[in-house]
């Protein structure tokens, strides 16, 4: 029924990771003690059919996870109807072992001493009805799962940086002016500002490496360079970050970007700049600094583009990373830290 | 025909004069201003028949700096702006006409055409509303235009006719009824009597003298300012506050 939300079949966790077989054990231990609850209720005791049936749940369960373990490889190209109907099949075929094992193997070989209590039909009821709960508790956590993955990722691609539409139109403004006063210059404008478009269109939430978003960076302030002419100063200094360290996609365009627009386009004279990186400890840290400009209208626009950065970095590093604004000494900063990471996770 | 062209990018100028050459009655004279200031300034000192104005600039902004302009002269405005998030288009474009970059000659043709028909008028009421607050006041005397950036005005007090603003240095007169600088000010500043506006940043010391009367010290301002006994609740819960 649930099927369609499904996008991958493998619904049953990995019964080799240790662990899932500490939760196993875990949840053993706590059927072992409810059952004992209730011998307790009917007869009065307590620590004996704890410890026996405790042994006897440990055995199916760590049997069964044996089982699913080494067969993981074939059931996880089956339907998840099929591989849920398999484990349950597995669980209670282990439970009818232990059971014949404990009822008539070992009391015939002389080890034990045959019990009362435990018998094929009881054994199996529980059995069964514990299973299905898990399996299907596992399945809808599985859809569960799935779907607030698919949720987050399509909130992720709303929130790919979006370019200011002032930025555009200006920057059309510089090329159409540029067309006539310096045509090689208007077409490295274009194809700079194609890029830039081309990477915040391309909505995914896949890392990319810094030298690409250092290129990327670039080519923004190329053309803000050439619009603002000396009124920009730029200072670059990230040649401590390693080239292939990942950072999301479009995190320090729109930092540099935010600072051009307000520290740099609202000032006088000419103002810096500033993009310095550092590595420390395995901890990447990004700041761009510009001065301040007296303006008391701040823009609303502003605290959203941040707030999306914030959520980006999120969801690359889970409460790994950070966003700071500061202002101090007539300059606002802003820092970026994310740990160096080379592969995708 | 004179007209004025303030934009803070080169380039943007550039292709702006460019379009004014072509077309069908070239200006005569074609100012160029770097910033919204420089545009009152070279207004005041040439009277353009037409200003065209950009809405970002640097120190102030053409919005600002229409209402100047406005004031003190005939000069028609038209808008430039990269991107029309001022909700331009509301306004009657009879007053108020806007371009937006890049700008098509076309469009400009037009802007001017219709400009050069109508009748000047006060656009200060219309253009209040897009601003939040001013940056800066304007001062003027014969000395020419001064302007005040408002986080350096430690008060406002009126003297009979005139607005004084006072900052560290010096004290400058303003045409501003009290009223009006309250309203668009009252983030940074509270009205403490009838006749005083002053800065929250500056209030040092609230102190009552030997006629019982309440009287507040500012810093960097030697004056004691008199606070009525009708604005010293307010000011009390202020300064309670910060």
């Amino acid at each position: 029924m649930d099927k369609d939300l499904i996008t991958q079949p493998h619904f049953l966790p990995d019964f080799c990771k240790v662990e899932a077989v500490l939760y196993i054990t875990l949840m053993a231990q706590i059927l072992a003690i409810i059952l004992a609850l209730n011998t307790y209720t009917l007869s009065g005791e307590f620590w004996l059919p704890l410890a026996l049936n405790g042994f006897f749940i440990l055995w199916v369960s760590l049997v069964s996870a044996a089982f699913l373990c080494s067969l993981k490889k074939v059931t996880a190209s089956w339907s998840p109807f099929i591989a849920g109907l398999f484990a349950f099949f597995i669980i209670n075929a282990s439970t009818g072992i232990i059971t014949f094992a404990v009822n008539d193997l070992l009391p015939q070989l002389g080890i034990l001493h045959p019990t009362e209590s435990a018998n094929y039909l009881t054994n199996l009821t529980i059995s069964g009805i514990v299973s299905g709960l898990i399996l299907r508790y596992l399945f809808v956590l599985h859809a569960w799962r799935n779907k607030t993955k698919a949720e987050s990722e399509a909130k992720l691609d709303a929130l790919q940086a979006r370019m200011r539409p002032h930025f555009l139109f200006n920057s059309l403004n510089t090329i159409a002016s540029l067309t006539r006063e310096d045509p090689v210059l208007a077409e490295t404008i274009t194809e700079d500002l194609a890029a830039l478009f081309r990477a915040s269109m391309q909505a995914s939430g896949r890392m990319v490496r810094f030298e690409q978003e250092c290129a990327l960076t670039q080519q923004y302030l190329n053309i803000e360079k050439t619009r603002l002419g000396e009124r920009l100063d730029i200072q670059w200094d990230t040649d401590n970050i390693p080239s292939d360290a990942l950072i999301p996609p479009i995190s320090l365009q729109p930092l540099v970007e935010n600072a051009v627009y307000h520290g740099i386009e609202l000032a006088q004279h000419q103002s810096s700049l500033s993009i310095k990186g550092s590595l420390n400890k395995n901890i990447i840290s990004l700041s761009v600094q510009n001065p301040v400009v007296n303006t008391p209208t701040h823009r609303k626009s502003n605290h959203i583009a941040f707030e999306n950065l914030r959520l980006r970095l999120q969801s690359c590093f889970p409460n790994n990373s950070s966003l700071t604004l500061s202002s101090a000494d007539g300059t606002v900063t802003t820092r970026l830290q994310f740990p160096y990471q080379q592969n995708q996770s | 025909m004179k007209v004025l062209i303030a934009d803070d990018e080169p380039l943007a100028r550039k292709r702006l004069l460019r379009l004014l050459n072509e077309l069908e009655e070239v200006p005569t004279h074609v100012i160029e201003a770097s910033n919204g200031f420089e545009a009152v300034n070279l207004c005041t000192e040439n009277q353009p028949d037409i200003a065209l104005l950009d809405i970002r600039m640097p120190i102030m902004d053409g919005l600002q700096a229409a209402i100047e302009i406005n004031k003190k002269s005939d000069t028609r405005i038209i808008f430039i702006t990269a991107y029309d998030e001022h909700a331009l288009a509301a306004f009657d474009s009879n007053a108020i006409d806007y371009l937006l970059k890049p700008i098509k000659k076309e469009r400009l043709q037009h802007a001017i055409n219709k400009a050069q028909h109508y009748i000047p008028q006060p656009i200060k009421d219309a253009i209040a509303p897009l601003i939040e607050a001013r940056t800066h006041v304007c001062s003027h005397s014969h000395n020419g235009d001064t302007l005040i950036k408002i986080s350096d005005i430690i008060c406002f007090k009126a003297d009979q006719k005139y607005v004084c603003a006072y900052t560290t240095e010096n004290s400058y007169l303003l045409s501003e009824p009290l009223k009006e600088l309250e309203q668009e000010f009252d983030q940074h500043f509270i009205r403490v009597h009838r006749n005083a506006l002053i800065n929250i940043q500056h209030i040092h010391r609230l102190k009552k003298n030997a006629q019982g009367q309440h009287q507040l010290t500012l810093q960097h301002l030697d004056e004691k300012i008199t606070v009525s006994r009708r604005h010293l609740p307010a000011l009390r819960k202020l300064m309670q506050n910060i």
